[in-house]
């Protein structure tokens, strides 16, 4: 594998990004308001833009987390149709006040990354591939979308998220 | 309109000697312009309206006996006004409005006569120096390297090329009446046959004059061969050659009626075809009373004809043989039916109503059949229709003709469009594949194959499936290549084709074969295509079989390739050395071998048998047990295993086959972890895919249904996914152009034991019993 994919379209690629910005914040609106000027966060933001995050990235985890943070809260991990269900209102509203708050702890390196690495099947899946009872090595499917489909140099222009 | 063809030097002549002028009302014409119209009315020799109406016409213009209706005596520069106005008017125009005209027109055309003949020498002997002039001089700088053939298809010099081929056709006609004038028929093949099928065939369009000797070289041709096929093509050629040369068929009249009753049982589509025309020829030639048999005779041959022709479209498999065979019958059925001359004889004034109504209800349904086949000649089909429907003034009458005609005229459209593009195309296929873009070439070609099949092209179709199978053979897939160039074989050999297609059978087709045999290791094989190669040489041969490295490159190298397996034989077991010499001796091969092992001296040691061994695993691959053939393709290490058994192995060779073709389109999808597969082919009723402690078993059926090819490929699709992470939006599309109609025109295994005898099996057989000895 050293060129890009036959099926890879820059402009897809960017609408794809563009479709990222606009609709993964207003799901977790409230909760970026309140993480983001954290030192904390800051620190953590730095260190994965020197590590070639782009802002979509960090917005990906960022949503995964607080994403997985409530389903696991309201102990419906196991039970798929509930996930399905949650998931689908997540992510079409708005974020309220009402709902559950990730705590600052949550957010670390570790989570971060996890969190964008299980958003990777689902990029995967956006461009036909199903691991589907397979199971494959994290790192394999970073080089994959890395060097098929550019997952770490195309961005879009967005407004700024993080600064 | 003049059926005769009119060379540019005669209507050069013509208009010289009537100084510029148009015979019949002395105006001034140009050469544009001219038009050079029957004096006599051509139609009264293809279609008189009465047996003695040529006679007629020669008692009361007071012609003389050997008046020729096509001579020089005949013709007359004419504007096209005026020969619009007169058409065939002259003997049945109460009138006679034309009388003058033509009798000055005839006067004057008999005392140019000599003068238009002289003029015609000199201007056809300037004409065809300029023409070899400029040929040479392509041709020497071609010959001194200024410019290279290739280099001018390629850039598509301007140059004339109708003109050219004008030139060649008649050089090759020339060529060819010399050599039979003087050396005659040596072979009595099928090569000789094609030659002077071509040479009689532009004998009588160019060179009337000729077509004595042609037709007494037939004779000779149909008195020593045996071959049925050519017996019945020669006859035609000849028969139809004397009604070109306006012969009467009473001297073969008796041959004729035995030609015709064995078309009783005829299968082969071009001599059936062949035999319709005849038929409707010989119906002609008996309302004109030029044959002695009786009606009764017509009719019984007119309803065996039409039997067979039935009972052949009822057991037909394809579009292509039923469209053709349709219009063969359409052919014999445009005659009366024998009700129909019933009328005739009570002169009934209803017939021409009830004949043309069901002749445009006949047309209406065979257009009906056409309309979505590729493979027929459309050219023909239109040119006869419009010839008929001018000499049949009723067809032209009819309500319906101009919505037929308009139909016919857009099926030949739509057939030449197609075939406008395939020259350009295909230029581009031979740059694609020169270049090692094979992938390329390969969609390039599939285009063209697809296109090209029908009967103008069949050469450039069969030359595309031919590169088609190059391509695959450069990639390193040897049994999809193997597969297209089994299809050449089967195209070229089944298809009634000119000469040099039929060439392509061993030149491209079993010549490759054999080929991919060697590098597949499957040695005997290999040796059979290159005893069918030989045999097919000598076949066709018109120079008699020579076996050289200039002359004969393939052949040369196959029958190295078999020296070096006899030798190997010779030298590694006795038993071997047995069985191979018992191999070479059923294919006539093995005086001819032997021969060539002591004269090129040719021998292994032991040594050197021990190192090939070692290196290749041997000789005669193909008599293993258990087969096992394996490539890589798409970064996975295929192999497939199957039982050496007949129809294992032709079901196991198909499987292989389709699915490199099917790889080869997606040699550009995204694989996450490719890993090795391995399939076992296991012969069964149905199509069906197991999977057995992680290996696939595929059953594979004998007969295929329609929807072969879709399961086929969804079964490969099931394999792929289940060993590797893929996408099936990338898969499906770049899948998509083996879903078209055509892709896959003959099946391999089909194909394979037409051309691969069972015997070869019994010889796997021994082989394999004595190496577990």
């Amino acid at each position: 594998m050293s060129k890009l994919s036959k099926f890879y379209n820059k402009k897809i690629s960017e609408k794809m990004i563009k479709n990222r910005y606009k609709n993964s914040i207003p799901p977790i609106r409230l909760t970026l308001k309140r993480i983001v000027p954290t030192e904390e966060f800051q620190q953590l933001k730095k260190s994965f833009r020197l590590s070639g995050w782009k802002d979509w990235h960090i917005l990906l985890a960022f949503f995964n987390l607080v994403l997985n943070y409530r389903m696991r809260e309201l102990g419906i991990l196991n039970n798929i149709n509930e996930m399905v269900e949650f998931t689908e209102n997540f992510l079409y509203q708005e974020e309220r006040e009402g709902s559950i708050q990730v705590p600052l702890s949550e957010f670390t390196e570790h989570n971060m990354t996890k969190s964008l690495e299980q958003s990777m099947s689902a990029t995967l899946g956006t461009y036909g591939f199903s691991l589907e009872g397979k199971s494959l090595e994290i790192e394999e499917i970073k080089r994959f979308l890395s060097e098929k489909f550019n997952y770490w140099k195309d961005d879009v222009e967005h407004e700024n998220i993080f600064d | 309109m003049s059926k005769q063809i009119i060379p540019l030097y005669l209507k050069k002549a013509i208009w010289f000697a009537y100084n510029k002028k148009s015979g019949y009302e002395g105006v001034p014409i140009t050469f544009l312009e001219m038009e050079i119209d029957h004096i006599i009315p051509e139609r009264v020799l293809i279609n008189p309206k009465e047996p003695n109406e040529f006679a007629k016409w020669k008692e009361k213009f007071n012609l003389e006996d050997d008046f020729h209706i096509q001579g020089i005596e005949n013709l007359c520069p004419s504007t096209r006004e005026f020969n619009k106005m007169k058409s065939d008017k002259g003997l049945y125009d109460k009138d006679d409005a034309y009388k003058g005209f033509i009798v000055r027109a005839l006067i004057k055309a008999k005392q140019l006569k000599p003068k238009i003949e002289k003029l015609r020498d000199e201007s056809k002997k300037q004409l065809d120096g300029r023409k070899t002039r400029k040929i040479i001089n392509i041709l020497n700088a071609v010959k001194n390297g200024d410019i290279n053939i290739k280099t001018l298809i390629l850039e598509g010099l301007k140059i004339n090329y109708d003109e050219l081929k004008d030139i060649e056709d008649l050089e090759k006609y020339n060529d060819i009446f010399d050599k039979y004038k003087s050396v005659g028929i040596r072979f009595y093949n099928f090569g000789e046959s094609f030659e002077i099928k071509s040479a009689v065939r532009y004998s009588h369009s160019y060179k009337i004059e000729d077509i004595e000797f042609w037709i007494n070289l037939l004779d000779e041709f149909l008195s020593k061969v045996k071959d049925n096929k050519i017996k019945n093509n020669l006859f035609y050629e000849k028969a139809y050659a004397m009604l070109k040369a306006n012969k009467s068929w009473k001297p073969i009249e008796i041959e004729l009626l035995e030609y015709f009753k064995s078309m009783k049982k005829e299968n082969n589509l071009e001599t059936l075809n062949q035999s319709s025309i005849l038929f409707g020829i010989f119906y002609g030639e008996f309302q004109r009373e030029r044959i002695n048999s009786s009606i009764e005779t017509v009719f019984e041959i007119r309803e065996y004809l039409l039997n067979n022709l039935s009972e052949k479209i009822e057991n037909s498999q394809t579009e292509m043989r039923i469209a053709n065979l349709e219009y063969s019958k359409f052919i014999v059925e445009s005659g009366y039916t024998p009700e129909e001359y019933k009328l005739i004889l009570s002169n009934d004034e209803n017939l021409d109503e009830l004949w043309v109504n069901r002749y445009f209800k006949g047309l209406k349904r065979l257009l009906g059949i056409l309309e979505n086949v590729k493979f027929f000649d459309f050219n023909e089909f239109f040119n006869t229709f419009k010839k008929f429907s001018e000499i049949v003034p009723i067809i032209r009458e009819h309500k319906e003709f101009d919505d037929i005609f308009s139909k016919i005229s857009n099926l030949k459209s739509k057939y030449e469009g197609n075939n406008s593009t395939i020259t350009d195309l295909m230029r581009r296929g031979i740059e694609l594949y020169d270049d090692e873009k094979y992938f390329q070439a390969i969609k390039r070609f599939n285009k063209i194959k697809n296109l090209s099949f029908n009967p103008d092209k069949l050469y450039t179709c069969i030359f595309s499936i031919y590169y088609l199978g190059e391509c695959y053979n450069k990639l390193g897939f040897h049994y999809a290549s193997k597969y297209y160039f089994m299809v050449v074989f089967h195209l070229a050999n089944e298809m009634d084709v000119e000469y040099n297609t039929k060439q392509l059978t061993y030149n491209c087709g079993t010549d490759r074969i054999a080929m991919i045999d060697y590098n597949l290791n499957n040695d005997i094989e290999a040796i059979y295509f290159t005893s069918i190669s030989i045999i097919l040489r000598e076949f066709f041969s018109l120079e008699g079989y020579e076996l050289s490295m200039d002359k004969n490159k393939n052949a040369y190298i196959l029958i190295k390739n078999a020296l070096n397996s006899f030798s190997y034989s010779m030298q590694k077991s006795e038993r071997l050395k047995e069985i191979i010499k018992e191999f070479y001796q059923s294919l006539d091969l093995l005086d001819f071998i032997e021969e060539g092992i002591e004269r090129l001296k040719f021998s292994y040691s032991q040594e050197k048998i021990k190192k090939i061994d070692e290196k290749t695993g041997g000789f005669f691959k193909d008599a293993e047990k258990l087969r096992k053939y394996s490539w890589l393709q798409l970064d996975i290490n295929w192999t497939v295993k199957w039982d050496n058994i007949f129809i294992d192995t032709s079901l196991s060779e198909e499987f292989i086959a389709y699915l490199q073709i099917y790889l080869s389109t997606l040699k550009d999808i995204d694989i996450i972890s490719p890993t090795d597969i391995e399939l076992r082919v296991i012969p069964s009723s149905k199509l069906d895919l197991q999977k057995i402690n992680g290996n696939f078993e595929i059953q594979i059926p004998n007969e295929k249904d329609s929807d072969y090819f879709h399961r086929l490929f969804a079964i490969i699709f099931t394999i792929i996914m289940d060993k590797m992470i893929i996408s099936r939006d990338q898969v499906m599309k770049e899948v998509k152009p083996l879903f078209e109609v055509g892709y896959f025109s003959n099946f391999y295994n089909e194909i394979y034991k037409s051309l691969v005898p069972s015997d070869l099996f019994y010889f796997y057989n021994l082989i394999n019993s004595d190496s577990n000895e």
